[in-house]
């Protein structure tokens, strides 16, 4: 890859976590961070974004911590005050039971990396029915950006309610001090997609969405989806500076009304297969 | 004992706020002010086992326009003060924009150096300064404790990279462990790397100066062969951070598994650093 800081600036949106979980596909890699069995990240590097991409098997699957990784990839320097200076990354992985191997390349530097591998353990399917999405909304980022810096972050709960009828996106807070609304309109230039079923109201942790702000930050375009479980999905396209795109996913499950810690009340069962 | 000296060049000043900057930054909260006739050396006092040891010489006539000095004694005509570069820092700092200052030993309350600064100003009558830097003064018998290092003997000595990427490579390595191995050989190779049970990381840099002016008898005839000495590696990167000086070069001196001697010229200064190897842990 040519630029390692277009990895490590997707790969710390993640990093919210002390280990991801990488798969490794013929078509990319996706690495996938969970919280609390509540929250899922994904993000999905397809294989367009690397300058060469070879696997040969069907695929592969292992853990890794993940402050290593970070350390590794920002070895030289993790911020992008260095225009014209590229770091080059290359990254191997013979199979099972060996480590992964970064090779970073700066001015005539270079750093070689090798980094244990861990069993990985069932991550979480979320079984968001994309077939029973009943809300979707596409909007340009900015929109949100403003929004999300708005809202009350000493409120626990964020509420999401998507109508057809006005008010069409409605986010909301609740707190000691009193609850705060913003409502956008389907007909605003910044959306670009609104499909509106039935009208859902759903409640979400803020303290589980908060890793989500950092890849909403780095994104050009956002959809927020809600399931009829009311799972919320959320994906950020985001723009690598050589101009491909590449997709984080975050999987939440909504808060139930129940004093339950996790919000997983009895109609969500999670499902233990893998992807 | 007097000790008693001027500064009237800005340049001076500014150069002497920056060595005593970068001996703050090294030592670990005091060291030793040595003055001698033509020399004043900072020295520093850590003898823990991991312990970096600092002996900075700068020659007293390059910055100081007017330098009087009487001993303990006619034949030890040097004064031993222990104190926290830090005040002295402040001090300078203080007088970043002054038109001179003077230094003396006098004695208020403790035993102190008395930095007297003379301020620019805008009305008739002069601003002036003082900062009491308290020391103490160190008897003669204790002299011998604070000499100037043994060079160890080094196989390989190669010029250090542009310290920018070394600073920021070693603050990740840090993360990692808190030794790490530096190793060079005599083809201008020179590779730090941490190691634990989960991971590895190493840096390699090329295309390294050679100086001559470290090694003593034959260079090693094999020019790949590496040597290396496992050190403490938040003191390396301490190291690093503290260079306020614009260095002309840094060198690196290895002997082999036992130390690792960093060497910085300057046209006046002379800064080094001892940094002992650790045994396996």
């Amino acid at each position: 890859m040519a630029n390692a800081k277009n990895m490590a600036i997707i790969l710390k949106s993640l990093h919210f976590k002390d280990v991801a979980t990488f798969f490794i596909t013929e078509n990319g890699l996706k690495v996938t961070v969970e919280d609390c069995k509540c929250i899922q990240a994904n993000a999905y590097l397809k294989k367009n974004l690397f300058d060469d991409f070879q696997f040969n098997e069907e695929s592969l699957v292992f853990k890794l911590n993940m402050n290593i990784l970070m350390d590794c990839l920002t070895i030289f320097g993790s911020n992008t005050a260095n225009v014209g200076v590229a770091t080059s990354l290359e990254m191997r992985y013979v199979g099972y039971g060996f480590p992964l191997q970064i090779i970073l390349e700066e001015n005539g530097v270079i750093t070689e990396c090798s980094i244990k591998t861990l069993e990985s353990d069932e991550i979480l399917d979320f079984e968001f029915c994309n077939n029973e999405v009943v809300n979707k909304i596409i909007m340009k980022s900015e929109f949100m950006k403003e929004a999300f810096s708005e809202i009350d972050v000493s409120s626990e709960l964020l509420e999401i309610a998507m109508s057809p009828e006005p008010p069409y996106f409605k986010l909301s807070t609740f707190s000691s001090f009193g609850s705060t609304h913003i409502e956008y309109p389907k007909d605003s230039d910044m959306v670009e997609v609104f499909q509106c079923t039935e009208t859902t109201k759903n409640k979400y942790r803020t303290a589980l969405l908060k890793p989500s702000y950092k890849a909403l930050a780095l994104s050009s375009k956002v959809s927020i989806r809600t399931d009829n479980r009311g799972i919320l999905s959320i994906q950020y396209m985001i723009r690598t500076d050589d101009g491909q795109n590449c997709f984080i996913e975050f999987f939440c499950s909504p808060e139930e009304e129940v004093d339950d810690p996790c919000g997983i009340g009895d109609e969500q069962e999670p499902n233990v297969a893998r992807e | 004992m007097r000790f008693r000296a001027k500064v009237f060049e800005i340049s001076s000043i500014h150069e002497l706020e920056k060595v005593v900057s970068t001996v703050a930054k090294l030592v670990n909260k005091t060291c030793i002010l040595r003055l001698c006739k033509d020399k004043v050396y900072f020295i520093s006092v850590d003898r823990t086992l991991s312990g970096m040891q600092v002996w900075c010489c700068l020659q007293q006539a390059k910055f100081f326009d007017e330098y009087s000095l009487e001993g303990v004694t006619a034949e030890a005509n040097e004064i031993y003060l222990e104190l926290a570069p830090d005040n002295l820092m402040r001090a300078f700092r203080s007088a970043h924009n002054a038109k001179s200052i003077k230094i003396k030993l006098a004695k208020k309350h403790v035993p102190c150096l008395t930095v007297e600064i003379d301020l620019p100003s805008r009305s008739l009558s002069a601003r002036s300064l003082v900062h009491d830097v308290p020391v103490h003064v160190v008897s003669r018998r204790l002299w011998k404790d604070y000499e100037e290092p043994a060079m160890p003997a080094c196989q390989v000595s190669v010029e250090l990279p542009p310290l920018k990427t070394l600073k920021t490579v070693l603050e990740k390595m840090k993360n990692i462990s808190h030794i790490v191995t530096v190793s060079a050989n005599n083809s201008g190779q020179l590779n730090i790397k941490v190691e634990t049970d989960l991971v590895s990381v190493a840096t390699f840099f090329r295309h390294l100066a050679q100086p001559n002016m470290f090694l003593r008898g034959d260079r090693e005839p094999d020019a790949d062969k590496f040597f290396s000495v496992r050190v403490d590696i938040k003191k390396l990167a301490l190291f690093c951070n503290s260079q306020h000086i614009t260095p002309q070069r840094v060198i690196c001196n290895v002997a082999d598994k036992s130390m690792l001697h960093l060497y910085f010229t300057h046209p006046c200064t002379t800064i080094q650093c001892f940094l002992p190897g650790t045994a396996a842990s």
